[in-house]
C-alpha cells in the first residue's frame, strides 16, 4: 500500500530541481518598471482630474469677463462631478481588509477590490456616463453661448454632440464587455478559491 | 540585502519553479516564476522576521499565483518535467511515483494542492495555517482527508 508520505522524497526532488538562473538585475528592473507604471497611471488620473477642474475654473471665472449664471452653475457642477469621479476611482483601491500576508487576507483584499469594480461597472452608465454626458453637453452649450452669443446651436455643434454621444455609447458597451469577460470571471475564481479555503 | 536575496533565490529556485509549474499553464510558467521573484524582492523586508525561508517563499508564491495572475491560472497541463525526470524510479503498478504525484496533484483543487505541496515539503501544520490564514485544525483535517483520498485511490497490493 502506498501512502501520501511516500511522495515526500519525490516532491523534495522536484523542489531541488532548478534549471533556471535568476537574473537579479532583471528582477530589479521589473520592480522599477512596475512602480513607474503605477506612478504614471496614478499621475495621469490625478493630473487629468486637476486639469479638468483648473481649466473649468480658469475658463469660467478668469477667461470670460462676466460669465452668465448658467455658465457658472454648469462649471460648479462639472467641477463637483470631476471631484466625485476622482474620489470614486481612488476609492476602489482602498480596502478595509488588513493585509497580514496570509492567502486568506490576500483573497479578501482582491475580492473587495473586484466587488467594488464590478459594482462601479454595473452602475457605470447611470452613475458616470449619463451624468457626465449631460454635464459636458451643458458645459459645452454654456461655452457656445458665451463665445457666440447665440442660443440656438449650429449644425456643426450638434454633430459634435452626436459624436460625443456615440463615444459615450461605445464606452458603455466597452465597459459591459469588460465586466462580463474579465471582472466577473475573475471574481468567480476568487470566490471559488475562498470557498475552497473555508471548506 | 541584494546578496542575501540572490542567495535565497539560488537555494530555493527549484521550490519557486515548482510552485509556478503547479499554478500556471505550461507556456505561462516563466511569467509566473518571474512574477513570484518580483514579489519576493518586493517583500524581502517581511522575510527578515520570518522563521524559515520555505514558509516565506510558499507564502509569497501562493499569494502571487492565486491572486495576481487570474487570467493565466489553472488548466494545469501535464507536468512533463516531473514525469520525465524519474522514469527510472521505483514503480508502483507500472507507474513511477512522480507520475502518481503529478496525477494526484492535478486532481486536487488549488487550495488542497497548495496544502499538499507544503505538507510534502515538511512544513508543520502551524506553518501551513499561518501561510493560508486558516485554523490549524482545518489544516490537520484537510491533510488527513488528503491522506485518505490518496490511500483510497492508490491502494495497491504488490
Amino acid at each position: 500500500m502506498m501512502e501520501l508520505d511516500d511522495l515526500k522524497t519525490t516532491w523534495k526532488k522536484e523542489v531541488k530541481m532548478t534549471t533556471k538562473i535568476a537574473d537579479f538585475n532583471s528582477i530589479k528592473c521589473e520592480v522599477r518598471k512596475l512602480d513607474k507604471q503605477a506612478k504614471v497611471s496614478w499621475s495621469i488620473e490625478a493630473i487629468g482630474a486637476l486639469f479638468g477642474i483648473f481649466s473649468t475654473a480658469i475658463f469660467t471665472w478668469i477667461w470670460i469677463d462676466e460669465p452668465a449664471i448658467f455658465t457658472q452653475v454648469i462649471a460648479v457642477i462639472l467641477i463637483a462631478s470631476l471631484i466625485y469621479s476622482a474620489r470614486l476611482f481612488f476609492g476602489i483601491q482602498q480596502t478595509e481588509t488588513r493585509d497580514d500576508l496570509t492567502l486568506l487576507a490576500k483573497l479578501n483584499i482582491q475580492i473587495e477590490k473586484r466587488e467594488k469594480e464590478v459594482k462601479m461597472l454595473r452602475n457605470f452608465a447611470v452613475v458616470q456616463l449619463i451624468p457626465m454626458f449631460s454635464i459636458m453637453t451643458l458645459a459645452s452649450y454654456a461655452v457656445y453661448i458665451e463665445l457666440t452669443g447665440r442660443v440656438m446651436p449650429s449644425i456643426a455643434f450638434m454633430i459634435g454632440w452626436g459624436v460625443c454621444l456615440a463615444y459615450f455609447i461605445f464606452l458603455h458597451f466597452y465597459n459591459r464587455n469588460h465586466l462580463n469577460n474579465k471582472f466577473l470571471p475573475a471574481l468567480e475564481q476568487l470566490y471559488e478559491l475562498k470557498k475552497q479555503l473555508d471548506g | 540585502m541584494a546578496a542575501e536575496f540572490e542567495q535565497l533565490i539560488k537555494d530555493h529556485g527549484g521550490r519557486i519553479l515548482a510552485i509556478a509549474r503547479r499554478y500556471a499553464d505550461t507556456d505561462a510558467v516563466d511569467d509566473l516564476y518571474q512574477e513570484i521573484l518580483v514579489q519576493l524582492w518586493r517583500s524581502i523586508d517581511s522575510f527578515r522576521g520570518d522563521a524559515k525561508p520555505e514558509t516565506w517563499i510558499y507564502r509569497i508564491g501562493f499569494n502571487t499565483a492565486m491572486t495576481s495572475v487570474r487570467k493565466q491560472i489553472r488548466l494545469r497541463e501535464g507536468k512533463a518535467i516531473l514525469n520525465n525526470q524519474s522514469r527510472s524510479e521505483e514503480s508502483l503498478g507500472g507507474r513511477c511515483q512522480a507520475e502518481i504525484l503529478s496525477e494526484f496533484m492535478d486532481s486536487l483543487a488549488d487550495i488542497d494542492s497548495s496544502i499538499m505541496m507544503m505538507y510534502l515539503d515538511g512544513l508543520k501544520g502551524q506553518e501551513i495555517s499561518s501561510i493560508l490564514g486558516v485554523k490549524i485544525n482545518t489544516v490537520q483535517v484537510r491533510i488527513n482527508r488528503l491522506k485518505k483520498m490518496f490511500s483510497d485511490r492508490y491502494l495497491e497490493v504488490e
